[in-house]
């Protein structure tokens, strides 16, 4: 069934208040079990609060829930979570709709029709959790344990470590994470030599320059971001935070900024590198931090006496600002000012995003605006920038493993198979590649935990062909999306309310954090926690497999790794805030905030305040934050160098290197290479008449795809744009009038994969030349919410990836608009 | 060791006062006049987690003013920690007395009077009881001399340098707190003892803040072998009581009336000192402590976890509670200070004031702190009115008076 919004207003209407939809026969959008129904009549209207965590997103916001006669009827923020301070998103706001989303998958279901087709038939959890444990042991009789691929997204939680924990102790090296070494992972390796997150610390910071970041709609915790944003306009006279946005759409987070400069897209790289070559110019860079912790940064000399270039003759030379001007289309006069801005006030951070790394120039994009922050010293002692520092968890010993594992462990991924690209990890989307190819191996069973890539990847129907062709594929997702409608099991989760899980670690915090995730009622369904679900199969696959997983129950799994937290003592449970100086008093003198006795004490706190924190992170220095060859900050990557020479067997001859470079299609030669630089963007340049850029964006209304399954999302996902389930295209009018276009009118947006039709909105906040849309809707699966409602942009994106890293490019895309119909027929 | 500082003029709250003398009668008035309801009195008990009314402390402003050891507000006095400040009814008559110069200063910056209930109240108290237990941060430097002098090294290595008799030092540098020393120390005193008298060493003794300096010293020599950082919990006075019946404190020890009488009798000693001092001063009577048991044909009672942190807690709070007063000094403080020109001679109604001997609220110490602390803006309105003084108690006044209310109340 699927609903209008129509219907969805007229039901909302109706009611007011949702536990009484299912009573009043509103079951369309709120599926409320009799029974529990049945405990609201007449019932004594008690009202509770339950602390939690919402992981409708990444970010996992600690939030309240609100329970009359113990159930769920409202969420807010929870004031004690020291990342989103009380505040949550309008997903948040309205997750109990997930939980009562009458299209939820409610008991385990084993496919009956054809692949994709959406015909099911329930089954038993023992004998579904038996299927898939024999699938796997026959993986193991035939020690072809690496046939096993589990595609998944990447959070924050602990169950990731406990997939990862798994894939190794069955041994299989084909954990796909989605998302997780995105290209700002890659800049950071670049220039810092670790993959961690890294972590900001805004406090003293007058000047923020945003490149394409937008913080306020997107990960990683657009709340906390919104809140800062907030802050940083209202700290006081003299105080406040002057923020700069780089982008060629206004979006939600540049309209608050004090200034967007629109710039072209895929030129963002010219654009920093044009800033350095004012500050060097002027000699406005921190010439100490620069000289004694960078390498790279002048001329310098290898082992064998060879002379290589350094960044600062590179800026110079190639990034002066009238040049960058022509590149960028920002003036050379405004490029100045915004440089010696950022020289001259004493802390100002440069941070990037979005479409800065979305480019198949990403890399080199990222890496040249992190070098903004190389230039002004930011990773000082206790400075700006540094990494985000893990809870003190109990380290747990490593899986263990027999030969039939570390045969498995051993064989290459599929990844490293068929990716042309530097950092095989990366190029996710190229599994299908290798899934059809069967090259080195076939897959045979696939795990899909939360991982929608027949919706979200740009080349969606390799996916579905790779899917078609795995012989038995389990999703534990909680919904049928897209992809799950090619399993053959699915074993479906608790949504968020009805479980325990840990986040942790959320990018950019700057302290040492973790939320607490615990059930507020008892599953409404026959549904599993997916982290008991693997250490049951991990339990019935027996030997190494199952002493790897020692725990009878994923609480408990959580439970050991709090365990080493609550021994140490360190930090504390979130409490009411108190103030910094009181904590350091007592951190100075070893006492820590709260006192308990055992560790069910110290649990039963967690589970009540909603987590634990590190208020003050352990001094770093600069041997912790840089990892390189160098031990310094690389303008010049002895670590990409080291990356390509491992790639090429023996001693790297200059050809080969070139060879291999021209493989990526990295159009630079020699040392350019290993510096970071501005490469022309790659486009779709198939057909002249695709005179237009098209460019994804989000919204807070579904931030990582969570917001389709709640009806109230799809109600506000067009509110700004008061479009109203449906999707649209934002043109600039300059843009539109020379198309022929008027506000409203249908159009038909075409690319060299497809075309789709959408409305037209027209707005000046869109640089001429770019057409921008919303990503999130055009779903053909994922229920009544979902399904049918707009268009999904990725079908018509242009396949192509960042030169070295192999994140797909979101930039690339041209097309070509026509007018259909005008705003009437519309 | 150990100089009380019992005169409420060691953290100065009136130092700046007027010394005014207020007729208590107009106080007990207006106090009277603005009496809540009472639904019972409420006891005072030793707390589970004095830390509590930390939040009562910020929430309430106190912050505003008041810093504990230079951090936060700077216009009210200093809380530092190496002071002690005395009982629940101590800490009360200083906060007492310091109310008219805090008001005005209030006035002045127009912040808002801190109003507490009666739990509140008494969180904040235990609080700025406890600040004393926490003690100070270590003197590295000290603790350096404190190693060479005590001849640590002989039998225990830090750095890979020193004797191997004992445990390496290193071990110890993990933990924060200073009291995990302690209690290293406390648990292998007989041990110890032994190889002490077999070395034919003196055995050292621990005073003032020993312990805290040798700890600090020891983390930072130890520096680089450990990374990991263990804290500990503050101690929980009321799980200190069950552990110091577990350990059989009681068989020679007594305390309110229980226990027995080899060992000195622990509610007649000074506790006003930080943990580890206290955990220094029971090591040092552990060698006679350790002879007696002997004697006794008893086991040396070992702590784990957090028991010693706990046990010291409960002890510290043992000079929490007042002891009684005297309601006959009482009754001479009411007279000295002329309440009877309200209340009447004998305090049961007088002009201006109602009968006390009806004021079930006095009989409780927190209540009677409650009500007076709420309505302390009102009073100082009408004694300015009335051109008199404001009357200050000593800890001593303020327990003999709460006496004497007591009686009138419950002998009416």
């Amino acid at each position: 069934m699927e609903i209008s919004r129509r219907e969805f207003l007229r039901l909302l209407g109706a009611t007011g208040a949702g536990v009484s939809l299912a009573g009043l026969g509103c079951d369309s959008t709120w599926s409320v079990p009799d029974e529990m129904y049945e405990r609201v009549v007449g019932a004594p209207g008690i009202e509770t609060w339950k602390t939690s965590l919402c992981t409708l997103c990444p970010a996992g916001c600690g939030i309240k829930v609100r329970l009359i006669d113990g159930i769920p009827v409202a969420i807010g923020g929870n004031p004690l979570h020291p990342v989103n301070r009380g505040g949550v998103c309008p997903m948040a706001n309205v997750g109990v709709e997930a939980l009562f989303n009458p299209d939820r998958v409610t008991e385990p279901l084993r496919r009956v029709g054809a692949r994709g087709e959406g015909k099911w038939e329930p089954v038993s959890w023992d004998e579904a959790i038996e299927t898939v444990g024999s699938r796997l042991q026959g993986l193991r009789e035939r020690n072809e344990t690496n046939r096993l691929a589990f595609f998944t997204n990447h959070d924050n939680t602990l169950r990731s470590d406990l997939v990862a924990r798994f894939m190794t102790a069955f041994g299989s090296p084909n954990l796909c994470v989605f998302g997780k070494n995105n290209a700002s992972t890659l800049a950071t390796y670049l220039t810092q030599g670790h993959k961690k997150p890294l972590s900001y610390d805004f406090k003293n910071i007058k000047l923020l320059i945003n490149f394409g970041a937008d913080f306020l709609d997107e990960g990683p915790s657009p709340v906390r971001f919104n809140q800062l944003y907030s802050e940083f306009r209202n700290r006081g006279e003299g105080r406040n935070v002057k923020i700069v946005h780089i982008d060629s759409r206004c979006s939600r987070t540049a309209s608050i900024s004090h200034e967007w400069l629109p710039v072209k897209p895929g030129t963002m790289a010219a654009l920093a590198l044009g800033i350095a070559n004012v500050l060097i110019k002027d000699g406005q860079y921190d010439r100490g931090f620069v000289a004694a912790n960078s390498f790279g940064f002048t001329d310098w000399k290898d082992r064998a006496g060879k002379v290589h270039r350094g960044f600062k003759a590179l800026v110079e030379e190639d990034y002066y600002p009238e040049k960058v001007a022509r590149i960028t289309e920002i003036p050379a006069r405004r490029i100045v000012e915004l440089a010696r801005t950022f020289a001259t006030v004493e802390s100002a951070l440069v941070l990037a995003g979005g479409q800065a790394g979305n480019s198949s120039n990403g890399l080199y994009t990222l890496w040249a605006i992190e070098c903004l922050n190389g230039l002004k010293g930011n990773y000082k002692d206790n400075g700006n920038i540094s990494i985000c520092q893990e809870p003190p968890f109990t380290e747990l010993p490593e899986a263990t493993m027999d030969e039939v594992s570390s045969k498995g462990l051993s064989r290459p991924g599929m990844t490293r198979s068929v990716t042309p690209f530097c950092f095989p990890e990366n190029a996710v989307s190229l599994l299908p590649q290798a899934i059809l190819q069967q090259h080195p191996y076939p897959i045979e069973v696939l795990f899909l935990a939360n991982a929608n890539p027949v919706f979200s990847a740009t080349n969606q129907s390799d996916f579905v062909a790779a899917l078609e062709k795995i012989p038995f594929t389990v999703s534990f997702n909680s919904f049928v999306d897209e992809t799950s409608l090619y399993a053959d099991f699915i074993l479906p989760d608790h949504v968020f309310l009805e479980k325990y899980e840990v986040v942790h670690t959320v990018p950019t915090v700057p302290f040492s954090h973790l939320g607490m995730q615990q059930p507020v009622l008892e599953p409404l369904y026959n549904t599993r926690n997916t982290g008991d679900v693997l250490l049951q199969i991990a339990r019935n696959i027996g030997g190494t497999v199952a002493s790897s997983f020692p725990w009878p129950d994923y609480k408990e799994c959580i439970q050991f790794h709090l365990q080493g937290i609550y021994e140490r003592g360190a930090g504390t449970i979130f409490s009411e805030r108190m103030d910094d100086a009181w904590l350091k008093f007592l951190k100075r003198r070893g006492w820590q905030v709260f006192e308990y006795s055992t560790f069910e004490e110290f649990w039963q706190v967690l589970l009540d305040n909603g987590g634990w924190w590190d208020p003050f992170p352990a001094e770093t220095d600069f041997r912790t934050i840089f990892q390189t060859p160098s031990k310094r900050f690389e303008f010049f990557s002895q670590g990409l160098q080291r990356e390509i020479r491992s790639q090429i067997p023996g001693t790297a001859t200059g050809e080969e290197i070139r060879s291999l470079l021209q493989k990526w299609k990295i159009e630079a030669r020699g040392d350019l290479a290993f510096l970071p630089h501005y490469e022309s963007t790659r486009f779709d340049d198939s057909n002249p008449e695709f005179d237009l850029h098209l460019l994804p964006y989000n919204l807070i209304t579904n931030i990582a795809g969570g917001g389709c399954v709640l009806p109230m999302m799809q109600e506000l996902f067009g509110m700004l744009a008061r479009e109203y389930w449906g999707s649209w295209i934002e043109f600039n009018p300059d843009t539109a009038r020379k198309h022929g276009i008027s506000e409203g009118d249908m159009v038909k947006v075409t690319s060299s994969k497809g075309s789709l039709e959408v409305k037209a909105k027209l707005l000046p906040t869109i640089k001429p030349g770019v057409v921008y849309m919303p990503v999130g809707l055009g779903h053909k699966a994922y229920g009544r919410f979902a399904k049918g409602i707009g268009v999904n942009p990725y079908e018509i994106f242009f396949e192509d990836y960042d030169s070295i890293g192999g994140v797909s490019s979101l930039t690339s895309t041209k097309v070509a608009v026509e007018r259909i119909r005008g705003k009437e027929q519309a | 060791m150990g100089i009380r500082h019992r005169d409420s003029s060691a953290i100065g709250f009136h130092d700046s006062c007027a010394r005014r003398y207020l007729s208590i009668s107009s106080l007990v008035v207006v106090m009277l006049f603005f009496l809540p309801v009472f639904s019972g009195a409420q006891e005072l008990t030793i707390p589970k987690n004095p830390l509590k009314g930390r939040f009562v402390f910020e929430q309430k402003g106190c912050i505003t003013c008041h810093s504990i050891e230079g951090e936060s507000g700077k216009i009210g006095p200093d809380l530092a920690t190496n002071k002690y400040y005395g009982s629940f009814l101590e800490l009360a008559s200083i906060m007492w007395n310091h109310a008219p110069d805090m008001l005005r200063r209030m006035r002045e910056l127009e912040l808002p009077y801190p109003e507490f209930t009666r739990t509140e109240m008494a969180e904040l108290i235990a609080y700025l009881y406890y600040l004393r237990y926490l003690g100070e941060p270590g003197d590295l430097y000290r603790g350096k001399m404190l190693v060479k002098e005590k001849q640590c090294l002989l039998c225990h290595s830090i750095a890979g340098k020193g004797g191997d008799r004992a445990p390496a030092f290193d071990k110890l540098a993990k933990y924060i707190s200073p009291l995990y020393m302690a209690r290293a120390l406390w648990n292998h005193g007989p041990e110890m003892e032994k190889q002490i008298k077999k070395m034919g060493l003196e055995r050292p003794m621990f005073e003032k803040g020993d312990i805290v300096d040798l700890s600090a010293y020891i983390r930072e020599a130890s520096k680089g072998t450990e990374r990991e950082q263990v804290f500990s919990s503050p101690g929980n006075p009321q799980r200190g009581r069950l552990v110091f019946g577990e350990k059989g404190c009681l068989n020679c020890h007594a305390v309110n009336g229980d226990g027995k009488d080899i060992g000195p009798n622990l509610k007649e000693l000074e506790w006003d000192f930080s943990v580890t001092e206290i955990a220094g001063l029971m090591w040092n009577h552990g060698s006679e402590m350790w002879e007696l048991m002997q004697e006794q044909e008893m086991s040396w009672p070992r702590f784990a976890g957090n028991e010693m942190a706990d046990i010291i807690a409960y002890l510290y709070f043992l000079k929490f509670t007042d002891d009684p007063g005297d309601p006959d000094e009482g009754q001479k403080v009411f007279t000295e200070k002329a309440c009877g020109h309200c209340h009447g001679a004998d305090a049961r109604g007088g002009e201006y004031a109602p009968d006390l001997s009806e004021s079930k609220g006095l009989v409780s110490a927190i209540d009677l702190v409650q009500i007076i602390w709420n309505h302390a803006p009102v009073m100082e309105e009408k004694i300015t009115e009335k051109v008199i003084r404001w009357p200050e108690f000593s800890g001593e006044e303020m327990r003999n008076v709460h006496a004497f209310l007591q009686h009138l109340v419950q002998s009416p």
